[in-house]
Formats: structure tokens, C-alpha cells, sequence
């Protein structure tokens, strides 16, 4: 998927889940990420291990 | 494993831990769906699967950080034929006469610890707007490395953040869930 501002990430969620549902992706989501760079174009990469509604207001 | 996560909501009111057992389930079998029913409602909960045999019940768990299984089995032992583990993992072997009270019991450990435990939760480092995104980000993340236990890669965390849903993966993920 894309972020804004161009971002890749890629977001797979495994056997581990954080968040009880899924988020609204048309609304603005919180993420916890790792940064990773894509192998081929070495454009920086979001690695998502979660996303929703995860930090406080 | 649509049947056991029913089984799972019927029973996981009010509770931190959850024992079932089901005489018709070949041995193993309540150890394989425990991933995909732990997606679906109780991964803030400790959950032991017996599968049994004869009158005798064996399961296995793992644990969350911050809920010590060993102690917390070590509390139930009187209603064991025999367990082992530790702070992380555990398994054990019971009478099936035995299940309801030692579901109790190791319900009762699990109430001994703050709610907090059972939280789901996850470790970030730093937050960090994706605005800071670059070479020179990068170039700072490479001296950290290398990545291994004792010195995990880095986790952030940003706040509100649009994906752009124009984006088919995205769109295919967020349908598909």
C-alpha cells in the first residue's frame, strides 16, 4: 500500500494481532512501523506491524 | 475454527483465561486452531487447549510478557498428573474430571496480577512523523546495525496517518478483512 506522501509499506499482519478490528482505512490510522528499504529501487520501505487506532489522543 | 472462536465468545465474558476441551477433537487438533481463534478474540488471554484421550486431558499454552505460566501452574499442581514448563511456555496433563477446577484455579492466578497484564500491547522506541523519512534517517539507523536479539531493529510509531485508498492494495486489504 501506499502512504501519504508517496510512502510504500507493506503491512502483514501474521499470526499476531494488536488491534481487535480492522481500521477504517478512510480515515486517518495510526501506525507502529520498522523501516525497511525495498531491494530492488532501495526507496525507503514502511514495514507495518499494526495500524488503527493505537496511540493516544 | 469457526465453531471454537463461537465457543470462544460464550465463554470469554468476564474472564482472563480460558480452558476447553472437547472429547471429539483428535489429539493435536485444538493446538492447531489456537493461532486463528487467538486472531479472532482472545489474544489478551491466556488459553490452554486440552485434547483428550481416555479420561485424560494434555494442552499446552504460551504466554504474554509480564504472566509467569510456571508460577501460575505451580499454583494449580494439586490437580495435575503432570505439567512442566516455564515463564513463557507451558504444558500439562490432567484427569478431564479435573478441567472445570482447574480452569478455576488458573483462572484465580490470572486475577492475582493487574489488569494491565493483559492489555495487548507492543513496544515502540520513538514516535516518528513520516516526514523524517530519508537518506539521512537511514544513514543514522545504519550504525545501529546489526539487527539481532539484544538489539532489535527499531519501531516507531506515527499518528494519524491517510493511506491512500486509491491504492488496489490497500483497497484489497481493507475489503478482505
Amino acid at each position: 500500500m501506499t502512504m501519504e506522501g508517496g510512502l510504500s509499506a507493506v503491512f502483514w499482519r501474521g499470526a499476531r494481532q494488536l488491534t481487535p478490528v480492522s481500521p477504517d482505512l478512510e480515515k486517518p490510522v495510526d501506525i507502529v512501523f520498522q523501516l525497511d528499504r525495498d531491494r530492488r529501487s532501495n526507496a525507503p520501505v514502511l514495514n507495518i506491524k499494526d495500524m488503527g487506532v493505537l496511540l493516544p489522543s | 475454527m469457526k465453531e471454537i472462536a463461537a465457543r470462544f465468545d460464550d465463554f470469554a465474558d468476564g474472564r482472563r483465561t480460558l480452558v476447553l476441551a472437547d472429547p471429539s477433537r483428535p489429539l493435536g487438533l485444538l493446538g492447531i486452531v489456537h493461532p486463528e481463534s487467538s486472531r479472532n478474540s482472545v489474544m489478551d488471554r491466556r488459553s490452554f487447549f486440552p485434547s483428550t484421550f481416555k479420561g485424560i486431558a494434555r494442552g499446552s499454552a504460551r504466554s504474554i510478557h509480564g504472566f509467569d505460566l510456571q508460577q501460575a501452574l505451580a499454583r494449580t499442581s494439586g490437580l495435575l498428573l503432570k505439567w512442566g514448563g516455564h515463564k513463557m511456555a507451558a504444558g500439562l496433563t490432567l484427569s478431564i474430571d479435573k478441567l472445570d477446577a482447574f480452569a478455576d484455579e488458573f483462572e484465580n492466578a490470572a486475577a492475582a496480577y493487574p489488569s494491565e497484564t493483559f492489555i495487548p500491547a507492543g513496544r515502540v522506541d520513538m514516535p516518528l512523523p513520516l516526514d523524517f523519512v530519508g537518506d539521512e534517517l537511514f544513514d543514522t539507523l545504519d550504525r545501529l546495525e546489526p539487527h539481532g536479539y539484544g538489539n532489535p531493529r527499531p519501531t516507531f510509531a506515527a499518528g494519524k496517518v491517510r493511506v491512500n485508498t486509491n491504492d488496489a492494495s490497500a483497497k484489497g486489504w481493507s475489503t478482505s478483512r
